[in-house]
């Protein structure tokens, strides 16, 4: 070992207080690096992990594909993998039906089909077949056995004449409720059953797949490497079916990456901050021995390596720590957010799959990032305390009083002395340093200001009712595009509206029911506007007249009644449609393709108004005219919401009453106030716990930057606080003094917090409100977490002061007074 | 003058019996007091004389109630001021001593009125304030109260230890050496300043030193060796 490294070793040993507490600030620093992105990536594994679990894994299916595509599919550079599904029969039953499907291994596995027991078919003569079927076919059979079942072939137009074959049944496939439900069941045919069957010209397969590469494609760039795929296989757009649901599960928001590295942005500033303030105020006392060693002849590049080493030792320690800590925290900190919360099938499945340890939250890059990441932090926080320690000269270094330079030749003063002017003395003597003590500390309590003022803003009820102005509301249970089920398009079910006079009847008849208030819906593609080339698609609200003062008071710009949008040339624009459309204005014309029930019509409309609507209003539609003028466009009764109004103590009979009566329609669902209440507050409750997690190690740092404050104040004033006792200040008066510094920290602390805290807060909120994040409407001040965190603050700030003045007590007085002798 | 300085020669002030203070354990022992027994009478200028690493400075702090004995006791007025508790014994230090120490040791912060008037109000006393002016017209720093003890030079800033230990009118002045950071010029003026505004006051003087000049212009010299009193 060198000098250079014995002594910062020797220096590592002699400052272990400082040691120490820089080292539990880089154990926290390291904690909150590894954390952030391990939960962050977690999550994502977690529900990737789980939507493979629950849904079909290919990204995407192409109808009717003869067997020479197929062959000439399954080469290709973008398929990773392909499985099969030709409809071979069809076994005829009362009121259902139940397909024979022959299925490669690969189908069955992307499309999630296992067998509750025994394997698929592989001889001609064996089938799999569900209790369902054998129940619809009135046989008591098991697996070995062999049974009768008649059949009718699927051929080009139509089915084929009854057959009866023997087969062997080799597998048992799981009978779900729908199935029953709707009578609906498969059974699995052997290859050789399907080749014997379907002559070669006949096949027309169903083929999944999942494209190569995919884990680094957007979902739209996967969607449109399969559709230019099939272009390029002769496969008509209307046979390519995307796996929607799977896709979409699947994807996640390129602004969670950036959110992901603007908290650690702001964590690894708290670490610098801190570290940084702990070093710097500990070099001070430090600075006369850098000057001795500078003057035994030390160059300025062996103190600057003496500083720097001794940092990295304490890094050396600490990082492994916060590591080993935080593997332990993201662990159970995953499972906790995940498992209780209760939520969908989704959230309970990526509970079930972080609680199984079904993935690896661990990543190796995450350590050797969180490893990089806090060395860096450690690097830049030793860069001035080095250049503090190196650039004094010897004979500066004798004489620096801990940094506490007195640039004021005179001062006024006070007349008679007392203990607060000793204090405010002492606070002013530095006033950059104090300041910047009370800003630091400050950091905290104004960042956890700003949360506490978004999550109080994020009121559930409040934002609920923003979306629900009755307690219940019905509306169309549409898919736009869906090409698996074209009778869901809303153009296609207005034509025969489920919302129609007979259920507004029916409703009325509810007891509880006071009214009904209708809004219809009108898709619309805009053709000025477009989105890959095609127009934009959007929606066009139709509100009744009893919202139309509700609608007059949100609108932020122009000015325009309901009896005036009337006339049918003018439309009020949403005020969120102005992120896709940013130029859009007042007085522009919007030409729109109206999706009516008997095809499509052109209409061009006047900008009149743009006005900030609540959800309940308008249903996230982007343009908005009186409910006549839709209907009337249309030609049909558009409407698609109904909002029923009822007497508040019987709102849950008369749920119970619509949920009956929605059981025997179809394309209908009931949303309930209460629902969306609970979905509100599960959201905010979710987010608060992450909120209040980071904020809690937040505040560690700030404690630690406290104690920090308050340990070098008592330190490197030892030698005075000696002279002042030997002088005539008790013990008590001692105490009283600290404990009045402490207190203009706290005050200080306290008053920059909550001011400045309370500012960005509602700043943030004005802008949360703007871009409609967590759905916050209207500001709430955080009373209770301002009051929490000036509790926390006085408590801390005393506890720490008395724990300090305790330590410092057991130095005698002589000590203190010879500190510097 | 004289006569009133003969009349307080007659009482002790300040008296230790039989002081012990021992550092360190077993064969690394180091008897820093060692049963000392001596008295002060008041108005009397002492001064205690010794090598360095005899224990003077020791006794100067067991003298002044700021460091606790092994054993034995140290009387002032006639009051055992180990018998009272720190609280206590904190008031009693401001009310009956004044320090003055060798790295004059003025509070950075405060300007040099408030470092002198500061043990008074930390007393909570009101600050007489004639009686302050005129000592820091007899020490020569009235022109300097409202500069920062930074801008002073060495004789200035003892000058305001010295008025600082002088203002609250204390009955004992303990000095540590007070002369052993300024150059012999300011040496001379500092002391005779000392002595003589002791003189004027009526207070009692307690000098460390190892300067024999220093020890000479003394009423009494006590010399200390191995922490005994070994001449009077």
């Amino acid at each position: 070992m060198n000098t250079v490294n014995q002594t910062a070793w020797a220096n590592f040993k002699k400052n272990r207080g400082k040691n120490i507490l820089t080292g539990i600030a880089i154990v926290l620093t390291t904690v909150l690096v590894f954390v952030i992105p391990t939960i962050g990536f977690g999550q994502i594994d977690a529900q990737m992990a789980a939507v493979n679990e629950l849904y079909p894994t290919f990204h995407g299916m192409y109808r009717g594909v003869d067997e020479k595509t197929v062959e000439e599919m399954r080469p290709r550079a973008e398929v990773e993998v392909m499985g099969l599904r030709q409809d071979v029969a069809q076994i005829p039953i009362e009121d259902g039906v139940v397909q024979m499907l022959y299925c490669d291994e690969t189908m069955l596995k992307l499309g999630k089909t296992d067998l509750e027991t025994g394997y698929p078919p592989e001889r001609d003569n064996e089938i799999a077949v569900s209790e369902g079927i054998l129940e619809q076919l009135g046989i008591t059979a098991g697996i070995g056995d062999t049974i009768q079942i008649p059949f009718q072939v699927i051929e080009p137009d139509g089915l084929g004449y009854e057959q009866t074959d023997e087969f062997v049944i080799t597998g048992i496939l799981p009978t779900t409720k729908e199935q029953r439900e709707a009578n609906s069941y498969f059974a699995l045919a052997s290859k050789g059953f399907m080749e014997d069957k379907q002559p070669e010209d006949s096949r027309k397969y169903r083929v999944v797949f999942r494209i190569a590469g995919a884990d680094s494609m957007t979902m739209d760039a996967i969607e449109k490497t399969f559709e230019e795929m099939a272009a390029d296989l002769g496969i008509p757009q209307s046979n390519v079916v995307s796996n929607g649901d799977y896709l979409w599960a699947n994807y996640v928001d390129p602004a969670f990456y950036t959110g992901v590295v603007v908290v650690l942005f702001v964590v690894v500033l708290a670490g610098i901050l801190t570290i940084c303030s702990i070093y710097y105020i500990s070099i001070i006392y430090k600075v006369q021995e850098y000057g001795k060693i500078k003057a035994l002849g030390a160059t300025k590049k062996q103190i600057r390596q003496m500083v720097f080493r001794e940092g990295m030792l304490v890094a050396g320690i600490a990082i492994p720590i916060g590591l080993a800590l935080g593997s332990v925290f993201a662990k159970v900190g995953l499972r906790y957010l995940w498992t209780s919360f209760a939520g969908n099938d989704l959230v309970k499945m990526i509970g079930q799959v972080i609680a199984q340890n079904k993935i690896n939250i661990w990543k190796p890059w995450i350590f050797g990032m969180a490893i990089v990441v806090t060395l860096l932090t450690v690097a830049v926080s030793l860069v001035r305390p080095m250049q503090i320690a190196s650039q004094i000269s010897p004979v500066e270094a004798m004489r620096y009083d801990g940094g506490m330079k007195i640039q004021k030749k005179k001062r006024k003063g006070h007349q008679q002395m007392s203990l607060a002017g000793l204090t405010g003395a002492n606070l002013s003597r530095n006033k950059k340093r104090t300041g910047l003590t009370v800003v630091t500390l400050s950091l905290t309590g104004i960042l956890f200001m700003i949360l506490s003022t978004i999550l109080s803003c994020a009121d559930a009820k409040e934002i609920a009712r923003e979306s629900m102005f009755d307690d219940l509301r019905i509306s169309v249970d549409s898919q736009r595009g869906d090409k698996m089920h074209p009778e869901r398009e809303w153009t296609v079910i207005c034509k025969n509206n489920p919302l129609n006079s007979s259920l507004e009847k029916e409703i009325l008849r509810i007891p509880g029911v006071k009214q009904i208030t209708k809004s219809s819906e009108l898709q619309i593609w805009l053709k000025d506007l477009l989105d890959e080339g095609e127009p934009w698609g959007s929606g066009l609200a139709g509100i009744p007249e009893a919202y139309a003062s509700r609608m007059e008071d949100c609108i932020v710009q122009g000015k325009v009644t309901y009896e005036e949008l009337l006339q049918g040339d003018k439309v009020v624009m949403n005020k969120s449609f102005l992120h896709w459309a940013p130029d859009w204005k007042l007085g522009d014309t919007v030409n729109m393709v109206l999706e009516c029930g008997d095809g499509q019509v052109e209409k061009s409309f006047e900008i009149v108004a743009i006005a900030d609507m609540p959800e309940g209003l308008s249903h996230y539609a982007d343009f908005l005219l009186p409910k006549e003028t839709v209907d009337a466009l249309s030609g049909y009764d558009m409407d698609y919401y109904w909002s029923i109004d009822t007497d508040k103590k019987q709102t849950k009979s008369v749920e119970e009453a619509l949920k009956t009566i929605l059981e025997e329609r179809e394309f209908l669902e009931l949303k309930t106030y209460e629902e969306e209440v609970a979905y509100n507050e599960k959201n905010s409750g979710f987010t608060a716990q992450i909120c209040y997690v980071f904020m809690t190690v937040l505040g560690c740092i700030g404690i630690m930057n406290l104690v920090n404050t308050l340990i070098n104040s008592i330190y490197v004033r030892r030698r005075e606080l000696g002279i002042l006792q030997a002088i005539g200040l008790s013990e008590k008066q001692m105490e009283q003094m600290l404990q009045l510094e402490g207190l203009f920290y706290t005050g200080g602390t306290l008053g920059l917090s909550l001011c400045v805290g309370s500012l960005a807060g509602y700043l943030v909120f004005l802008y949360a409100k703007e871009n409609r994040i967590l759905g916050i409407v209207s500001f709430h001040y955080p009373v209770w977490q301002a009051v929490f965190l000036a509790a926390a603050v006085i408590v801390i700030q005393l506890a720490l002061t008395c724990l300090v003045i305790r330590v410092f007590r057991r130095q005698s007085m002589i000590e203190r007074i010879r500190f510097s002798e | 003058m004289k006569q009133e300085r003969g009349k307080y020669m007659s009482e002790k002030i300040l008296e230790t019996q039989d002081l012990c203070k021992y550092y360190g354990s077993g064969e690394n022992t180091v008897k820093a007091i060692d049963h000392t027994t001596m008295y002060i009478q008041r108005g009397e200028f002492t001064a205690i004389v010794g090598r360095s690493g005899s224990g003077k400075s020791t006794l100067l702090h067991m003298l002044g109630a700021l460091d606790r004995p092994d054993s034995g006791k140290v009387l002032i007025e006639g009051k055992d001021v180990f018998s009272l508790k720190d609280e206590r014994l904190a008031i009693f230090r401001r009310r009956k001593i004044g320090f003055v120490f060798q790295n004059f040791n003025l509070i950075p912060s405060l300007n040099v009125w408030e470092n002198i008037v500061l043990p008074i109000g930390l007393d909570k006393k009101k600050v007489d304030r004639d009686f302050v002016l005129d000592l820091a017209a007899r020490i020569g720093i009235k022109e300097k109260l409202e500069s920062l003890p930074n801008t002073l030079s060495g004789g200035q800033q003892q000058r305001v230890a010295i008025a600082r230990a002088l203002a609250a009118k204390p009955a004992i002045i303990l000095a540590d050496e007070p002369t052993g950071s300024l150059d012999s010029s300011t040496e001379l003026e500092v002391i005779s300043l000392l002595k003589a505004c002791v003189n004027e006051y009526g207070q009692t003087l307690v000098m460390i030193t190892h300067d024999e000049t220093i020890a000479q212009m003394a009423d009494r010299a006590l010399v200390i060796a191995d922490g005994k009193v070994v001449s009077k």
